[in-house]
């Protein structure tokens, strides 16, 4: 079954509140998942894979200082702590013209390829480089509002997460790396139904469901229609 | 409000008592579509036209636009009465549309005739921009049907009392049930304007109600009948009752909001410094307030509320248009302020608001470009780099009724909102009598901005952090912060108001969004949910012209 990007979105939302996540840590989480989807990158699979990690452990909190240069998840998800990051590295590029952290005992990487994406707007280049498992790296440029993409053997240590932001662009003098996504393949992804696992889905439904409330009769008799129906 | 904006004359432009007293003006979204329609001289056709006598069927209209097709499906079926209902919990209606992109193929008429008439529970395509289901109306459809059918035209006092054929009970669009996103759709078709493509499919409903009873009359009496004369046919609008589901969007989509006011005072603005009053527009102006005047007199609502701020509104605008009837004017020395600056002073809010409008509608110049700039991203980001004492500044010069509610008293505290079980829809609770607060939604602006505020003040030893980095220790705050932020130059996208307080009328935020899609007839059914109608007034396709695209604001019986 399609769905669009707003329903992926509204869905994956309650989903994250009806899990503990305060406002603003739900539209985060919510807008990692309905971007990776949108880009054919099963965020809707990933959410899954994360459930339970998150599901009523919210812990957005970072301790971190300005220079850090490594930072131990824990095996927290990225969904609960990737924002807060991704911010804080912002507002410390403003001073420093490059700046890089390792982030270890971290899985799914590719959940903070949506907030750098977004970061692009302020920062003009970003890298995501990470291994989940296996030999493969994945490494991802972007700037330009373009997402490049690249992998490579053995660069960092499985788990392990590298985010690089800078504001000189770090070009690809090899010309390996291929151009993933753009604004243009956004658009044209927009106008296609989204079409997720349809067992995850439903599994994120059904925890949506808990933000839920039964109407009461109050309600019900002063709302649209209550009373003098038809006319 | 009227000269340079300042921030506090925006805010209070932006309480409930403000927002619920507004009404539809050049600016809105049903008269732009319309007007935006003759001028790029859109063709309507009826593509297919397939009922049986009993008005049960298919029919499409097709768009012809310079840059494609787009078709209103209306598929129509027989509703017992016992089962014709305008809650939104609601499984069957008289009739069902969609707006298709592009014409309608064979094997897409019979995925649509699957889908939508289960509305909610059937699945549309990103091809599919509208979704929208209308009931008749009990009173007047049988009764104009009989009426035609027998060769006589109906009595527009009757018309008058009900005001339309069909009552929309959901207009969807943006994403909704699979179909196109606002996003996509803002780019890829001509409805680059919020909810144009929804008036465009109000309308084309408003066409079908009217080829409907015709089509039944007909097959009545197909001898005797005759078709509705043009000057009842022109008062008919489309019915719509609207619910709390419209309330929320208010307060999610702020910067949106942001630009419909600013564009609306601009409008103003501009007109009071640029122009000046001369005869021939003063007597206009004194038609239009006389206009809207009588349509005051003649509107009909069984709500006592609603009918006193109609008499009111009534004898504050004779005020004024005496006013306009005794001004001397000046050779190129009357700003439209003396006149204005008196409606602030001695009018009440509904009829300086229609004082506005019919002000806006003297200068066409000036209005209609800022009514093709009404969209807006909804995007809210943070200033990571801002520290937190610029932040406790932001909160008090822009929040400040929200600091001033004492929330440690419970009517301040009533209400809770919350999405309904049954149809996922906006719903309000009592927080102290009813359960399910506990999954609130954060719509309560006022009294989350206090909380953040307080922790702030109780936490110094934060006011060297920068956001981003009070946020990894306090990230409970990303939501409220990055609203505040996003915000701190869009002075109309707040309501100024408690929305959790016992005594607010949620019905206003209803009003202030109805007023921007152009509605008028406002008929108050309670404090959460209202009748209006769409399109009163305004020319049928068939005889639109240069003139009446533009004149049907305050439509009454005598206007045609």
């Amino acid at each position: 079954m399609g769905y669009s990007f707003y329903e992926i979105y509204t869905t994956s939302q309650r989903a994250f509140s009806g899990m503990g996540f305060p406002f603003g840590a739900d539209e985060d989480a919510a807008y990692i998942i309905a971007w990776l989807e949108l880009n054919k990158l099963k965020g809707v699979d990933i959410f899954i894979n994360n459930i339970k990690q998150i599901d009523q452990g919210y812990d957005g909190v970072l301790n971190l200082k300005e220079n850090s240069i490594k930072i131990d998840f824990k095996k927290k998800s990225i969904l609960m702590k990737g924002s807060g990051l991704i911010d804080f590295l912002q507002s410390n590029t403003y001073q420093d013209n490059e700046i890089s952290i390792n982030i270890n005992n971290c899985s799914n990487g590719i959940l903070f390829l949506p907030l750098l994406y977004k970061a692009n707007k302020n920062i003009r280049y970003l890298e995501l480089i990470y291994r989940d498992f296996g030999e493969q790296t994945n490494i991802f440029k972007i700037y330009d509002n373009k997402i490049f993409y690249s992998m490579e053997e053995n660069i960092i240590n499985e788990s392990e997460v590298k985010i690089t932001l800078s504001n000189e662009v770090i070009s690809d003098t090899n010309n390996t790396y291929k151009e993933i996504i753009n604004e243009k393949i956004i658009q044209e992804n927009l106008s296609k139904s989204l079409k997720p696992n349809e067992d995850n889905w439903d599994k994120i439904s059904i925890i949506a469901n808990r933000t839920f409330v039964p109407e009461s009769e109050e309600s019900r008799n002063k709302g649209a229609g209550g009373g003098d129906a038809n006319d | 409000m009227l000269q340079k904006i300042s921030h506090n004359q925006s805010s209070s432009s932006m309480t409930l008592d403000r927002m619920g007293s507004r009404y539809p003006s050049r600016l809105s979204f049903s008269r732009s579509m319309l007007r935006t329609m003759h001028k790029e001289n859109w063709i309507i056709t009826r593509s297919k036209f397939d009922l049986d006598k009993e008005g049960y069927g298919t029919a499409i209209y097709e768009v012809n636009t310079a840059k494609e097709i787009y078709s209103l499906v209306c598929l129509s079926q027989y509703l017992a009465d016992n089962d014709r209902s305008d809650r939104v919990i609601a499984e069957k209606w008289d009739t069902a549309y969609t707006l298709h992109i592009g014409k309608v193929s064979d094997e897409d008429l019979s995925r649509l005739k699957l889908n939508i008439p289960l509305q909610e529970s059937g699945r549309n395509s990103p091809k599919e921009l509208i979704l929208s289901r209308a009931n008749k109306s009990v009173r007047l459809f049988n009764k104009i049907a009989e009426c035609l059918s027998e060769g006589f035209q109906p009595n527009i006092k009757e018309i008058n009392e009900v005001g339309y054929l069909l009552r929309t009970t959901a207009v969807y669009g943006s994403g909704k049930f699979g179909l196109s996103d606002f996003i996509s759709t803002k780019k890829s078709t001509i409805f680059n304007q919020p909810f144009r493509a929804e008036m465009l499919a109000v309308y084309l409903i408003r066409e079908f109600s009217v080829d409907l009873v015709e089509h039944v009359a007909h097959s009545i009496n197909p001898n005797k009948a005759v078709k509705i004369n043009g000057n009842i046919k022109q008062h008919l609008g489309i019915g719509n009752s609207t619910g709390l589901g419209m309330a929320p969007f208010i307060i999610k989509h702020p910067k949106l909001v942001h630009q419909w006011m600013s564009q609306y005072y601009l409008a103003i603005e501009k007109i009071t410094e640029e122009e000046f009053i001369t005869e021939k527009k003063l007597n206009k102006f004194i038609k239009l307030l006389k206009k809207a005047r009588d349509y005051l007199d003649e509107v009909l609502t069984n709500d006592q509320y609603q009918r006193k701020k109609n008499k009111e509104s009534f004898t504050d605008l004779s005020k004024v248009i005496k006013l306009c009837e005794d001004f001397k004017i000046e050779k190129n020395n009357n700003s439209w302020n003396s006149i204005l600056s008196f409606t602030s002073k001695e009018l009440n809010f509904d009829a300086q608001e229609i004082t506005y409008v019919q002000l806006i509608e003297l200068y066409p110049s000036i209005a209609d470009p800022l009514a093709e700039n009404m969209s807006q991203s909804d995007d809210m980001d943070l200033d990571v780099k801002a520290n937190i004492i610029s932040l406790i500044q932001i909160i008090e010069n822009n929040y400040k009724w929200a600091l001033d509610i004492d929330f440690s008293k419970k009517e301040n505290l009533h209400l809770f909102w919350y999405i309904s079980e049954e149809k996922l829809e906006p719903r309000l609770g009592e927080r102290f009598n009813e359960n399910g607060a506990e999954l609130e939604q954060p719509l309560g602006i006022g009294k989350m901005t206090q909380e953040i505020y307080n922790f702030l003040k109780d936490h110094k030893e934060t006011h060297d952090y920068n956001v981003g980095k009070f946020l990894i220790h306090y990230p409970q705050f990303r939501g409220i912060i990055r609203r505040i932020q996003t915000l701190t130059n869009y002075h109309y996208g707040e309501v100024n108001d408690n929305i959790l307080a016992k005594n607010i009328m949620p019905i206003n935020m209803l009003r202030f969004k109805l007023s921007f899609f152009g509605a008028s007839r406002y008929d108050p059914k309670s404090d959460r949910w209202l009748r209006v109608s769409f399109f009163p007034g305004a020319p049928f396709y068939s005889d639109l012209d240069n003139e009446n695209v533009e004149n049907w604001g305050f439509a009454t019986m005598n206007s045609y």
